[in-house]
Protein backbone atom coordinates (compact mmCIF):
# COMPACT_ATOMS: atom_id res chain seq x y z
CA UNK A 1 0.00 0.00 0.00
CA UNK A 2 1.97 3.13 -0.92
CA UNK A 3 3.02 5.69 2.49
CA UNK A 4 0.29 8.14 1.55
CA UNK A 5 -2.72 6.31 1.94
CA UNK A 6 -1.14 4.86 4.77
CA UNK A 7 -0.99 7.84 6.18
CA UNK A 8 -4.08 9.03 5.19
CA UNK A 9 -5.72 6.28 7.10
CA UNK A 10 -3.56 6.72 10.09
CA UNK A 11 -4.98 10.82 10.11
CA UNK A 12 -8.83 9.19 9.38
CA UNK A 13 -7.96 7.44 12.74
CA UNK A 14 -6.10 9.69 14.54
CA UNK A 15 -8.71 12.36 14.01
CA UNK A 16 -10.74 10.74 16.52
CA UNK A 17 -8.03 10.25 18.99
CA UNK A 18 -6.92 12.44 22.05
CA UNK A 19 -3.41 14.11 21.62
CA UNK A 20 -2.08 11.68 24.49
CA UNK A 21 -3.24 8.89 22.57
CA UNK A 22 -1.41 10.26 19.39
CA UNK A 23 1.34 10.60 21.23
CA UNK A 24 1.09 6.64 22.70
CA UNK A 25 1.30 5.76 19.28
CA UNK A 26 4.34 7.99 18.61
CA UNK A 27 6.27 6.40 21.45
CA UNK A 28 5.29 2.76 20.20
CA UNK A 29 7.15 3.45 16.99
CA UNK A 30 4.26 4.91 15.09
CA UNK A 31 6.75 8.04 13.62
CA UNK A 32 4.74 8.97 11.35
CA UNK A 33 1.83 9.66 13.94
CA UNK A 34 3.47 12.86 14.51
CA UNK A 35 2.40 13.87 11.32
CA UNK A 36 -1.12 14.41 12.94
CA UNK A 37 0.19 16.52 15.60
CA UNK A 38 1.76 18.81 13.22
CA UNK A 39 -1.71 19.31 11.18
CA UNK A 40 -3.50 19.87 14.68
CA UNK A 41 -0.94 22.50 16.07
CA UNK A 42 0.76 23.46 12.83
CA UNK A 43 -1.10 26.74 12.84
CA UNK A 44 -0.29 27.36 16.18
CA UNK A 45 3.30 26.97 16.15
CA UNK A 46 3.09 29.16 12.90
CA UNK A 47 1.91 31.82 14.70
CA UNK A 48 3.95 31.67 17.69
CA UNK A 49 7.15 31.52 15.66
CA UNK A 50 5.90 34.52 13.38
CA UNK A 51 5.25 36.47 16.34
CA UNK A 52 8.34 36.12 18.13
CA UNK A 53 11.48 36.13 15.10
CA UNK A 54 11.54 37.75 11.90
CA UNK A 55 9.39 36.34 8.81
CA UNK A 56 12.49 35.48 7.45
CA UNK A 57 13.32 32.67 9.62
CA UNK A 58 9.83 31.84 11.29
CA UNK A 59 9.49 28.70 9.07
CA UNK A 60 13.20 27.44 9.85
CA UNK A 61 12.33 27.66 13.79
CA UNK A 62 8.83 26.66 13.68
CA UNK A 63 10.25 23.64 12.20
CA UNK A 64 12.99 23.46 15.04
CA UNK A 65 9.94 23.59 17.40
CA UNK A 66 8.48 20.47 15.84
CA UNK A 67 11.88 18.55 16.04
CA UNK A 68 12.27 19.57 19.38
CA UNK A 69 8.97 18.69 20.40
CA UNK A 70 9.20 15.25 18.71
CA UNK A 71 12.88 14.58 20.82
CA UNK A 72 11.57 15.52 24.09
CA UNK A 73 7.86 13.65 23.38
CA UNK A 74 8.81 11.01 25.75
CA UNK A 75 8.91 13.71 28.38
CA UNK A 76 5.21 14.65 27.97
CA UNK A 77 3.81 11.39 28.73
CA UNK A 78 0.25 12.32 28.63
CA UNK A 79 0.88 15.10 31.45
CA UNK A 80 -2.03 17.81 30.81
CA UNK A 81 -2.60 19.76 27.40
CA UNK A 82 -0.50 19.00 24.68
CA UNK A 83 -1.27 22.60 23.06
CA UNK A 84 0.41 23.99 26.10
CA UNK A 85 2.95 22.17 26.60
CA UNK A 86 4.18 22.26 22.92
CA UNK A 87 3.98 26.07 23.87
CA UNK A 88 6.30 26.30 26.30
CA UNK A 89 8.96 24.21 24.07
CA UNK A 90 7.72 26.82 21.73
CA UNK A 91 8.71 30.00 23.33
CA UNK A 92 12.15 28.69 24.42
CA UNK A 93 12.92 27.79 21.05
CA UNK A 94 12.31 30.92 19.73
CA UNK A 95 13.89 32.66 23.15
CA UNK A 96 16.56 30.43 22.08
CA UNK A 97 16.89 31.73 18.46
CA UNK A 98 17.63 35.46 19.74
CA UNK A 99 19.81 34.35 22.35
CA UNK A 100 21.88 32.74 19.75
CA UNK A 101 21.36 35.53 17.08
CA UNK A 102 22.38 38.27 19.47
CA UNK A 103 25.55 36.01 20.48
CA UNK A 104 27.00 35.43 16.72
CA UNK A 105 26.05 39.77 16.29
CA UNK A 106 26.91 38.75 12.03
CA UNK A 107 23.68 40.41 11.20
CA UNK A 108 21.63 43.42 12.53
CA UNK A 109 18.91 42.44 14.55
CA UNK A 110 16.78 44.66 12.51
CA UNK A 111 16.50 45.85 9.07
CA UNK A 112 15.89 50.02 9.63
CA UNK A 113 18.51 52.39 10.34
CA UNK A 114 18.39 54.84 12.71
CA UNK A 115 17.00 57.45 10.65
CA UNK A 116 14.32 55.14 9.33
CA UNK A 117 13.23 54.63 13.26
CA UNK A 118 13.51 58.29 14.25
CA UNK A 119 10.76 59.22 10.93
CA UNK A 120 8.83 56.03 11.95
CA UNK A 121 8.46 56.83 15.20
CA UNK A 122 7.40 60.55 14.09
CA UNK A 123 4.74 59.22 12.23
CA UNK A 124 3.62 56.65 14.61
CA UNK A 125 3.49 59.22 16.99
CA UNK A 126 1.67 61.70 14.39
CA UNK A 127 -1.03 59.45 13.93
CA UNK A 128 -4.34 60.43 14.77
CA UNK A 129 -5.07 59.44 18.20
CA UNK A 130 -7.38 55.95 17.69
CA UNK A 131 -6.17 55.12 14.88
CA UNK A 132 -6.07 51.60 13.54
CA UNK A 133 -3.08 50.05 13.29
CA UNK A 134 -3.95 48.28 9.86
CA UNK A 135 -2.02 48.53 6.43
CA UNK A 136 1.10 50.66 6.15
CA UNK A 137 0.92 52.47 9.49
CA UNK A 138 0.44 49.00 11.26
CA UNK A 139 3.51 47.59 9.23
CA UNK A 140 5.49 50.41 9.98
CA UNK A 141 4.59 50.57 13.63
CA UNK A 142 5.93 46.78 13.91
CA UNK A 143 8.87 47.53 12.13
CA UNK A 144 9.96 50.41 14.72
CA UNK A 145 9.09 48.06 17.28
CA UNK A 146 11.31 45.35 15.94
CA UNK A 147 13.85 47.53 15.86
CA UNK A 148 13.15 48.59 19.61
CA UNK A 149 13.52 45.39 20.69
CA UNK A 150 16.15 44.52 18.75
CA UNK A 151 18.50 46.47 22.05
CA UNK A 152 16.86 44.70 24.38
CA UNK A 153 18.81 41.49 25.45
CA UNK A 154 16.98 38.33 24.21
CA UNK A 155 15.34 37.76 27.97
CA UNK A 156 13.87 41.08 27.90
CA UNK A 157 12.67 40.74 24.77
CA UNK A 158 10.97 37.28 25.40
CA UNK A 159 9.51 38.85 28.73
CA UNK A 160 8.03 42.22 27.23
CA UNK A 161 6.48 40.83 24.32
CA UNK A 162 4.72 38.39 26.60
CA UNK A 163 3.55 40.58 29.57
CA UNK A 164 3.68 43.85 28.66
CA UNK A 165 2.79 43.37 25.11
CA UNK A 166 0.42 40.53 24.79
CA UNK A 167 -0.57 41.29 28.99
CA UNK A 168 -0.19 37.46 29.60
CA UNK A 169 -0.71 36.66 33.14
CA UNK A 170 2.41 36.83 35.10
CA UNK A 171 2.39 33.05 36.21
CA UNK A 172 1.20 31.87 32.88
CA UNK A 173 4.34 33.57 31.16
CA UNK A 174 6.89 32.39 34.25
CA UNK A 175 5.61 28.76 33.48
CA UNK A 176 5.99 29.32 29.75
CA UNK A 177 9.40 30.27 30.15
CA UNK A 178 10.59 28.40 32.48
CA UNK A 179 11.45 31.35 35.26
CA UNK A 180 10.22 32.52 38.41
CA UNK A 181 6.96 34.55 39.20
CA UNK A 182 9.67 37.00 40.76
CA UNK A 183 11.84 36.80 37.98
CA UNK A 184 9.35 37.48 35.48
CA UNK A 185 8.07 40.34 37.67
CA UNK A 186 11.52 42.35 37.85
CA UNK A 187 12.86 41.85 34.30
CA UNK A 188 9.05 42.38 32.90
CA UNK A 189 9.30 46.17 34.35
CA UNK A 190 12.86 46.75 33.91
CA UNK A 191 12.61 45.34 30.25
CA UNK A 192 9.43 48.34 29.93
CA UNK A 193 11.55 50.99 31.46
CA UNK A 194 14.43 50.00 28.89
CA UNK A 195 12.22 50.24 26.27
CA UNK A 196 10.79 53.77 27.29
CA UNK A 197 14.07 54.90 27.27
CA UNK A 198 14.61 53.97 23.60
CA UNK A 199 11.79 55.45 22.69
CA UNK A 200 12.03 58.60 24.24
CA UNK A 201 15.36 58.84 22.98
CA UNK A 202 14.30 58.59 19.21
CA UNK A 203 11.77 61.05 19.82
CA UNK A 204 13.99 63.45 21.65
CA UNK A 205 16.20 62.98 18.69
CA UNK A 206 13.65 63.18 16.44
CA UNK A 207 12.50 66.15 17.71
CA UNK A 208 15.71 68.41 17.96
CA UNK A 209 15.99 67.85 13.93
CA UNK A 210 12.52 68.64 13.29
CA UNK A 211 13.27 72.17 15.04
CA UNK A 212 16.65 72.53 13.28
CA UNK A 213 14.89 72.60 10.68
CA UNK B 1 3.54 70.88 21.14
CA UNK B 2 2.78 67.90 23.31
CA UNK B 3 4.24 66.74 26.17
CA UNK B 4 7.19 64.21 25.47
CA UNK B 5 5.66 61.60 28.18
CA UNK B 6 2.26 61.72 26.36
CA UNK B 7 4.17 61.69 23.21
CA UNK B 8 6.05 58.30 24.47
CA UNK B 9 2.69 56.58 26.18
CA UNK B 10 0.78 57.05 23.04
CA UNK B 11 3.67 55.65 20.23
CA UNK B 12 4.27 52.59 22.82
CA UNK B 13 0.43 52.12 22.77
CA UNK B 14 0.12 52.77 18.92
CA UNK B 15 3.17 50.38 18.61
CA UNK B 16 2.03 47.33 21.00
CA UNK B 17 -1.42 47.64 19.25
CA UNK B 18 0.10 46.95 15.81
CA UNK B 19 1.99 44.42 17.18
CA UNK B 20 -1.37 42.30 18.61
CA UNK B 21 -3.61 43.10 15.24
CA UNK B 22 -0.18 42.04 13.40
CA UNK B 23 -1.20 38.89 11.08
CA UNK B 24 1.61 36.00 11.63
CA UNK B 25 2.39 32.95 9.90
CA UNK B 26 0.79 30.54 8.19
CA UNK B 27 1.78 26.25 8.38
CA UNK B 28 3.84 25.73 5.46
CA UNK B 29 3.20 22.34 4.11
CA UNK B 30 6.73 21.98 2.69
CA UNK B 31 8.45 22.32 6.25
CA UNK B 32 6.04 19.92 7.17
CA UNK B 33 7.15 17.31 5.01
CA UNK B 34 11.22 18.36 5.98
CA UNK B 35 10.31 17.86 9.51
CA UNK B 36 9.13 14.31 9.19
CA UNK B 37 11.80 13.28 7.10
CA UNK B 38 14.54 14.76 9.75
CA UNK B 39 12.25 12.95 12.73
CA UNK B 40 12.22 9.58 9.89
CA UNK B 41 16.01 9.83 9.96
CA UNK B 42 15.99 10.45 13.71
CA UNK B 43 13.94 6.82 14.17
CA UNK B 44 11.54 6.13 16.91
CA UNK B 45 11.65 8.27 20.04
CA UNK B 46 12.58 6.28 23.13
CA UNK B 47 9.48 5.65 25.46
CA UNK B 48 9.52 6.60 28.88
CA UNK B 49 10.76 3.46 31.23
CA UNK B 50 7.67 1.72 32.31
CA UNK B 51 9.79 0.63 35.93
CA UNK B 52 10.84 4.08 36.41
CA UNK B 53 7.50 5.83 35.77
CA UNK B 54 5.72 3.13 37.84
CA UNK B 55 8.14 3.63 40.92
CA UNK B 56 7.62 7.52 40.19
CA UNK B 57 4.00 6.76 40.77
CA UNK B 58 3.92 5.24 43.51
CA UNK B 59 6.25 7.16 44.86
CA UNK B 60 3.73 10.72 44.72
CA UNK B 61 0.82 8.29 46.03
CA UNK B 62 2.85 8.76 49.14
CA UNK B 63 4.33 12.41 48.89
CA UNK B 64 1.10 13.95 50.63
CA UNK B 65 1.18 11.33 53.25
CA UNK B 66 5.05 11.86 53.76
CA UNK B 67 4.41 15.32 54.10
CA UNK B 68 1.79 15.32 56.86
CA UNK B 69 4.32 12.66 58.45
CA UNK B 70 6.92 15.35 58.45
CA UNK B 71 4.95 18.71 59.52
CA UNK B 72 3.82 16.59 62.49
CA UNK B 73 7.52 15.90 63.39
CA UNK B 74 7.80 19.39 62.85
CA UNK B 75 5.04 20.39 65.08
CA UNK B 76 6.23 17.62 68.14
CA UNK B 77 9.96 18.98 67.60
CA UNK B 78 8.87 22.56 68.49
CA UNK B 79 6.49 21.66 71.30
CA UNK B 80 8.80 19.69 72.77
CA UNK B 81 11.94 21.62 71.86
CA UNK B 82 15.74 20.50 71.24
CA UNK B 83 16.81 20.76 75.09
CA UNK B 84 16.60 17.12 75.85
CA UNK B 85 18.87 16.40 72.99
CA UNK B 86 21.25 19.60 73.81
CA UNK B 87 21.61 18.51 77.25
CA UNK B 88 22.42 15.15 75.92
CA UNK B 89 25.31 16.42 73.79
CA UNK B 90 26.36 18.68 76.22
CA UNK B 91 26.63 15.71 78.90
CA UNK B 92 28.37 13.78 76.76
CA UNK B 93 30.72 16.18 75.79
CA UNK B 94 31.76 16.80 79.44
CA UNK B 95 32.18 13.07 80.33
CA UNK B 96 32.23 10.65 77.53
CA UNK B 97 33.06 7.35 80.01
CA UNK B 98 30.41 7.50 82.20
CA UNK B 99 28.09 8.50 79.55
CA UNK B 100 28.53 5.82 77.83
CA UNK B 101 28.21 3.47 80.92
Amino acid sequence: MPRAVIIREMRGNASNESDGEVVDRILGGEVDAFEYLMDRYGEHVARIAGRRVPWGDAEEVAQDIFVRAYMSLSGYAGKGDFKWWLSKIAERACHDYWRERYKRREQPVSALSEDQAKRLARAASEQAAGAHADGTAGREARELLAWALGKLSSEDRAVLELVSIEERPVAEVAELLGWSVVNVKVRAYRSRKKLRAILERLIAKEGEIHEAK
Amino acid sequence: MKRNKERLDELESRLFSAYRSGEYGAANPDRRESVMREIRRMGAVEAPNGAQLRIERFAWRFSAAACLVALLLLAYVFSNGFVDYQELAMRFLENPIEFMI
